[in-house]
């Protein structure tokens, strides 16, 4: 088994592992065997053709990883599949459900020749709009994971031994057949958080066989907070939808509403679409955050709180609301006007509340507010009632039912230590690893006499276990999921599963009594009684059929509009409970999932791995942020190793000094420091569930921080080292000038701003005739007025163009390969800075300084403007890379793609060139999908059309910030793009002439907070402190 | 072995009004001239201290071998290097080792000339020393690309791209500018020293010997028919050798100046260079100069007055440095640009600063002391203040191409520049190759220009004397001088 080879492989090396991993003893020695697992001893009669048998089998071996392959089938292609042609891209529509939010995003996946190679969002389904998040196109690479386990394990006297799914068949008919005499008593399942009506169908089948048994349910991130605050308000658990194309004041009251929230590609999308710099036209939106967010940094005030402070902040808004505007209370809000009143002096006081008020009061069905599953559920609750009485429900928020969660890991474990369970069947998750620190899940484990854990590969759970059962990824696998909206998404498989894995659904129709399930037979099943039909799914009705493969083309089943709800207010009291604000001898602890790993279950994801968080820029680690107030109070400087006590718990974590973070608050990442995950992630960053207690899920008040004297080296892809005075004050005089942006009063009154904030130069003029275009001429506008910095483009690029992963090590020496890269300033006061984000790639210049200095003339111009890459040609002189002001080519310092493994080779995009050692490599604009569209067009005899070209990263956006095109047709949305008034070139004085050109970030503040700065034509900040 | 007598040194750095300076001095003669200078090449055994010497710069270009194969077979990542900043210290050390290879040609060819008479006792050395430097050089940009096996698509060689490079890259240039320097240099040296090579044959006492040094003496005898061709050969070379001094550091120079990026992009660097090119060669001919002539009994032919003189030059290309220096500041002030203004505020306060600092005190004020003619004709002075220009001028190269890289117009994008242990080896490497050369060039070639020295010696005119007019001339003794020497006499 790979894990007991490489214990002493962390992540960190990990880029270097696998060739270790070749040198290690064992796997040398399984190499030296001459006959390694599988073959036999030496035939008697050692024939020529037994010995070329063994040589093949040996070199399919030293495949490196001895991974299973997909099992090969040899048809000849005489007589061809319908729809499919070798070489030729296909693409079917799936679902992923996101983790902990039991809420499917709708996908399309392309798949090569068989192999899933990329995922993007279904631009069909409503709520994806064909964006998809970082997550959810990352979720591609864990198909491929070389450290996935590769079959059932049976645990026998502390040994683990291989096992078969027969094997497990079999013992399960006899422990399950005598579970179910009695009735289910002693059973349990753990679970986690899921929308799929399969698995309530068969979790209902299940309850039949096994009356008695329970259920349990485990998410680190769930938003238990919310649907309490839902059932308080409403009488059930609801979730609200939000329609943020409706909402033209929007205050977050720590939901992340446009990145982490469940609709946020929606969100995010209307977001931007209310973001048009006209009179009237703008939304406003309000953040009230502790740690910063891409939805602070996009926000038009956002306001840094603890996070115990924000709920608070939510309450005074309601007084605001209530009391100063007079805003009528609803029926049943469940608090009268004087007990608000009696809230007066328990909330905190900030201008940006007021503000709030009189925007959401005179917006009436035209305001939102939104609570993040963190903040308590009476937060929730009022938010509801804030809602109902500023008439949002029903327009830019309704309702969806969602199931009441189950009993959690604290009654499982009570259960466990009570005796109460015997057989105990985990069918998602790891609770070992990302249990509270307070609650002994390991010694619970060990009370019951038979433990079934399903999961992608041996972890700590699964070490604890009598068995653990190979999951399938759900790339292999049949599923269904609801998405945000309530609409059926189908969950399809792109490739058998690589390593014999069984789906969760699978796994419980076997235990509920299925011999042999079939995913496929149990989706479908649930599709036809989700139709109203009864039993199982007809084997042939064609109008059963029709409708079963428009939803599986299609991935969903659309939901109608009234699906959502706008219920009613119950009445029930609504308490304001207090927390004191911390201070520096008493500060607040956040734990929040990070924002690329989640919970932890893309700790193995090494694209997520190194996907630079968006504030810190971390990549490969996780820190305790904290404000540049709070590390000076406390005399902490960046990149000190600091060791957190909270309740009891100890961590140690780095210091990150974070612009913009709430006062007197850290905040800490769930999802690092896996010991049990495989090389990717093993031990890398701090594991943030050791300050976790079952008590204060999110952190709270109390944490104590000390220094241990030792420094931590962060690998950044920004911000390496901690700046020197001369340089900051450059960085900050340079950005109004890199990022250019004002307030929409300031730009309406000059539309023009943007054409003084870059530096003053002589008229640009050429010394020859340039290059004329007459065909096309491809360019990009990226507008920063909608760019959220959500990385959703990063990774698309890194799917797309085979970009590899260099590891921690290489990201601190400044050799991140990403193609794109999202560069992220702050401006002006530390404590509340403004916050801008800039997409920066190859902006593909006219007159490239790149071009001019290559001796062997590797980077060329094409006839249609791209600055081609000859990577054959290249010798690696990195002249060009000097010589590129946005500093955007990257080099191949060593092997890249010669230290992947051989599995994760199937990934790559064939349409793309992998670039060897010593070459250079930079964004091609997609060149691959311009030549794609280019054929189609040719074959069907017809001109390109504007928006058929699109690069991977303008194609993810959730917002639609990056827009392509051809500049020489007047009409191209790119076209129309750059002749704004607020379009503007980078580094302009250069006169390198680059095609990609930005659009001006355009904000909407209330205009009693804002200070019109016309100097810089911005403001300079608004300045609302925190606690 | 002949050996001269030295009864303390003899101050020959007196400027005498009409009276020429001796440049030979303890009444050597054209034998005792040959026999010291033979005599060290034709010593059977070399002293313990040149083994000893040996052995360490040999290990050293092992060491470099080494790192050279390290880096062939893992990548440029074993460097320092990083996407920011993509040259370091290979194209530090290259510009560096170019800049000393300046001062040898500077030597024999525009010296030459200008009939510099001083010139003969140091050009072969000098002339060495070039073709060392250049050959430490040549390594680098070949050894620095991310593909070192297609290296030789940098030349317009038939390949089957069809392809031919691209003329407008300054890379390119250097490799002509470069290639071209090289050759010429070579060719000077090797030129200069066949009659001396013919001595050797002829003094040789073993077969080998006689058989090497007669291949390489390509079959000189000295009648007078080679002696005027040869004299013809050499003053064509001096005068094709004179703009390569002046064009390969200026073409070196172009790698920056051409570019976009601030702190490179400036129309001062082409003389700068050429300035600084020259001080450092001086300075690391001055370096080798002044412990040989005390170890291999060449006082008196590298008298305190060719060391004066060179020191003089150090001075005056020291300054036009530090103009250099000021000039750029005050441009970038002056120039209104705020990415350049930033780039040279960034170099001498920012996190190089520690860099910056150390080329000013240096190149700029080291130099200055070279005023004081005590410490100009100080041994022991001016060595140190050697050590200190060959240092000054390395971190010039360093400042100038890391500086500028690591902090350009996106701050997003700026990034701090470390050496790997890889980096650091690989230059210590380059000094092996460099002083593994000169010991085998000192064992085995005769160090000072036998036949060119023998022409500015008082024996050397038709009348002799020591008043006699002393000339470095290889063709026709011009008429005034025959007619001073009358006068003289």
């Amino acid at each position: 088994m790979t894990t007991a080879n490489d214990a002493n492989l962390t992540g960190r090396g990990y880029w270097r592992s696998l060739q270790e991993l070749a040198g290690s003893p064992e796997f040398r020695r399984h190499l030296d065997s001459e006959f390694p697992d599988g073959i036999d001893g030496p035939a008697a009669g050692f024939s020529r053709r037994r010995f070329l048998q063994i040589m093949a089998a040996s070199a399919a071996m030293a495949g490196l990883t001895g991974c299973r392959w997909p099992q090969e089938r040899i048809i000849p292609f005489a007589a061809r599949p319908d729809g499919f042609t070798p070489g030729k891209t296909q693409q079917f529509a799936t679902a992923l459900e996101l983790p902990g939010l039991a809420t499917g995003a709708a996908l399309l996946v392309t798949s090569y020749d068989g192999r899933p190679i990329k995922v993007d969002g279904n631009p069909e389904h409503p709520w994806s709009l064909g964006a998809a998040s970082a997550q959810m196109q990352a979720s591609v690479l864990d198909v491929w994971n070389v450290d996935r386990s590769r079959s059932p394990v049976r645990r026998r006297d502390n040994q683990e031994v291989r096992a078969t799914w027969n094997d497990f068949a079999t013992f399960a008919a006899g422990q399950f057949d005598a579970l179910a005499e009695r009735d289910g008593r002693g059973l349990a399942f753990l679970a986690g958080a899921s929308s799929s009506p399969t698995r309530a169908r068969l979790r209902a089948q299940l309850a039949a066989r096994f009356p008695s048994a329970l259920w349990f349910r485990h998410e680190p991130a769930g938003d238990h907070e919310r649907l309490a605050g839902a059932a308080r308000a409403f009488g059930r658990s609801y979730r609200d939808l939000t329609h943020v194309e409706h909402a033209r004041v929007i205050a977050d009251f720590d939901a992340d509403l446009l990145h982490a929230h469940p609709a946020a590609l929606r969100n995010a999308r209307m977001f931007a679409r209310g973001r048009r710099p006209a009179r009237d036209q703008m939304n406003r939106l309000y953040v009230f955050e502790s740690t910063l967010s891409p939805t602070g940094a996009a926000a038009d005030h956002r306001i840094p709180l603890p996070r115990t402070q924000i709920s608070l902040a939510l309450a005074a808004l309601a007084v605001e609301v209530f009391l100063e505007r007079g805003v009528a209370l609803p029926d049943g809000a469940g608090i009268s006007r004087g007990e608000l009143a009696g809230w007066r002096d328990r909330v905190p006081a900030l201008p940006a509340i007021a503000a709030l008020a009189e925007d959401l009061a005179g917006r009436r069905g035209q305001g939102l507010v939104v609570v993040g599953d963190r903040q308590p559920a009476w937060a929730h609750h009022l938010a509801a009632v804030l809602n109902v009485a500023l008439g949002n429900v029903g327009r830019t928020v309704t309702f969806v039912p969602a199931a009441a969660p189950d009993a959690d890991l604290t009654a499982l474990v009570d259960a466990l230590q009570a005796g109460r369970i015997d057989t105990l069947v985990i069918l998602d998750g790891n609770p070992v690893a990302t249990a509270p620190a307070d609650l002994d899940v390991a010694a619970a484990l060990a009370r019951a006499t038979v433990t079934i854990h399903l999961a992608d590969r041996l972890d700590a759970t699964s070490e604890r276990c009598l068995w653990h059962l190979p999951r399938a990824h759900y790339l292999e696998a049949w599923g269904d999921a609801l998405a945000v909206d309530g609409s059926l998404l189908a969950v399809q498989p792109l490739i058998e599963p690589l390593h014999g894995g069984r789906s969760e659904l699978e796994l419980m129709a076997l235990l509920a009594g299925d011999p042999a399930p079939r995913g496929y037979d149990l989706v479908r099943t649930t599709f036809h009684q989700g139709a109203g039909g009864r039993g199982q799914a007809p084997a042939a009705s064609p109008s059963f059929e029709a409708n079963w493969r428009r939803f599986l083309h299609d991935g969903f089943t659309a939901v109608s509009a009234a699906a959502a709800q706008t219920p009613a207010l119950t009445g029930a009291g609504l308490q304001l409970a207090a927390a004191a604000a911390p201070n520096y001898e008493n500060l607040e602890l956040v734990i929040a999932p990070d924002p690329r790993l989640g919970d932890g279950r893309f700790a193995d994801n090494a694209w997520l791995q190194e996907l630079p968080d968006f504030a810190t820029k971390v990549v490969w680690d996780n820190v305790a942020a904290l404000s540049p107030a709070t590390a000076a109070a406390l005399r902490v400087a960046h990149g000190d190793l600091l060791e957190l006590e909270f309740a009891g718990q100890r961590q140690r974590m780095p210091a990150y000094v974070l612009p913009g973070h709430g006062a007197a608050t850290v905040t800490v990442t769930l999802g690092h420091g896996r010991r049990d995950c495989g090389r990717v992630g093993r031990g890398v960053g701090h594991d943030a569930y050791a300050l976790r207690v079952a008590a204060a899920p999110h952190g709270g008040i109390g944490l104590k921080i000390t220094k241990t004297g030792h420094r931590y080296a962060l690998s950044c892809t920004q911000d390496h080292h901690a700046i020197d005075p001369i340089g900051y004050q450059e960085r900050e005089r340079r950005v109004g000038s890199l990022v250019r942006q004002a307030d929409l009063d300031h730009y309406l009154a000059h539309p023009d701003f943007v054409d003084h904030l870059g530096v003053h130069h002589p008229p640009l003029v050429s010394l020859w005739t340039e290059k004329g275009y007459t065909g096309h001429k491809w360019g990009m506008a990226i507008d920063l007025s909608v760019c959220i910095g959500c990385n959703a483009c990063q990774v698309a690029c890194q799917a797309e163009n085979n970009i590899p992963v260099v590891g921690k090590d290489e990201v601190g020496r400044s050799r991140e390969m990403s193609w794109i890269r999202i560069d992220r300033y702050f401006q002006g006061d530390p404590e509340n800075p403004e916050i801008a984000a800039q997409p920066i790639a190859c902006a593909h210049c006219e007159l490239a300084p790149c071009e001019q200095v290559c001796p062997v003339a590797a980077t060329v111009h094409t006839e249609e403007g791209l600055n081609a890459m000859v990577y054959n040609r290249c010798v690696g002189t990195r002249y060009c890379a000097n010589n590129c002001p946005y500093k955007v080519r990257r080099f191949n310092f060593f092997d890249n793609i010669k230290q992947i493994s051989e599995t994760e080779k199937m990934r790559l995009n064939p349409q793309v060139t992998v670039r060897s050692r010593g070459v250079m490599e930079k964004c091609t604009y997609c060149v691959q999908r311009i030549e794609t569209a280019r054929i189609a067009a040719k074959n069907e005899r017809r001109p390109l059309r504007d928006g058929e070209i699109t690069p991977a990263c303008a194609q993810t956006c959730p917002t639609e910030a990056i827009v392509f095109g051809d500049l020489n047709d007047p009409q191209s949305r790119v076209s129309r793009a750059r002749a704004e008034k607020r379009s503007y070139d980078l580094l302009a004085y250069l006169n390198i002439k680059p095609r990609t050109s930005y659009l001006a970030r355009i904000r909407n503040p209330h205009p009693r907070l804002a200070s019109h700065g016309e100097e810089a034509g911005r403001p300079s900040g608004h300045k609302q402190t925190g606690a | 072995m002949h050996r001269a007598i030295v009864l303390g040194e003899h101050d020959n750095t007196a400027y005498v009004p009409g009276r020429p300076t001796e440049l030979i001095l303890d009444g050597h003669t054209f034998t005792s001239v040959t026999d010291t200078v033979c005599g060290i090449v034709e010593t059977p055994r070399p002293p313990r201290a040149w083994y000893i010497a040996f052995a360490v710069t040999v290990s050293l270009t092992v060491m470099l071998f080494a790192m050279l194969y390290l880096l062939i077979t893992r990548g440029i990542g074993v460097w320092g290097v990083n996407s920011t900043v993509g040259w370091g210290w290979a194209i530090v050390n290259f510009v560096f080792w170019v800049g000393i290879g300046h001062a040898g040609t500077l030597i024999s060819a525009i010296l030459f000339l200008l009939r510099q008479k001083w010139r003969t006792s140091i050009n072969r050395f000098a002339e060495a020393m070039t073709i060392f430097a250049v050959v430490c050089a040549g390594i680098f940009p070949a050894i620095h690309v991310g593909r070192v096996w297609a290296v030789h698509w940098l030349f317009p060689l038939p390949n089957y791209h069809a392809m031919w490079p691209n003329f407008r890259s300054p890379l390119l240039w250097d490799v002509f500018a470069v290639g071209t320097y090289a050759t010429v240099s070579l060719l000077f040296w090797y030129t200069g020293m066949v009659p001396d090579l013919a001595t050797l044959r002829d003094r040789a006492r073993t077969k080998w010997r006689q058989i090497i040094y007669g291949i390489f003496a390509i079959g000189w005898r000295g009648s007078h028919r080679h002696w005027h061709r040869f004299e013809k050969a050499y003053l064509i070379l001096a005068g094709l050798a004179t703009p390569l001094v002046l064009s390969v550091h200026s073409v070196v120079s172009f790698d920056f100046a051409v570019s976009i990026i601030p702190g490179w992009h400036t129309t001062i660097f082409p003389p700068y260079f050429v300035a600084g090119a020259v001080f450092s060669g001086f300075a690391m001919v001055g370096t080798l100069l002044v412990p040989a002539r005390q170890w291999f009994g060449l006082k008196p032919f590298i008298t305190r007055h060719h060391l004066d003189n060179m020191n003089k030059i150090i001075l005056a290309t020291g300054s036009m440095v530090g103009y250099a220096y000021a000039m750029e500041f005050f441009i970038a002030w002056y120039g209104g640009n705020a990415f350049e203004s930033f780039a040279f505020v960034n170099r001498a306060f920012g996190p190089y600063a520690w860099a910056y600092w150390i080329m000013i005190s240096c190149n700029v004020i080291s130099p200055q002391l070279f005023w004081f003619k005590r410490i100009r004709t100080s041994l022991p002075a001016m060595w140190i203040i050697y050590i200190f220009v060959n240092i000054g001028m390395w971190f010039e190269r360093f400042v100038i191409t890391v500086t500028s890289l690591s902090r350009d117009f996106l701050p997003s994008s700026w990034a701090y520049y470390k050496p790997t242990t890889v980096d650091i080896l690989t230059f210590a490497g380059s000094f092996g190759l460099f002083f593994t050369l000169v010991l085998l060039f000192v064992r085995y070639l005769p160090m000072v220009a036998m036949a060119e020295v023998k022409t500015v010696m008082p024996a050397a005119s038709a009348h002799g004397g020591p008043a006699h007019p002393v000339g470095d001339y290889h063709g026709d003794i011009p008429q005034d001088d025959l007619d001073r020497g009358k006068e003289a006499h």
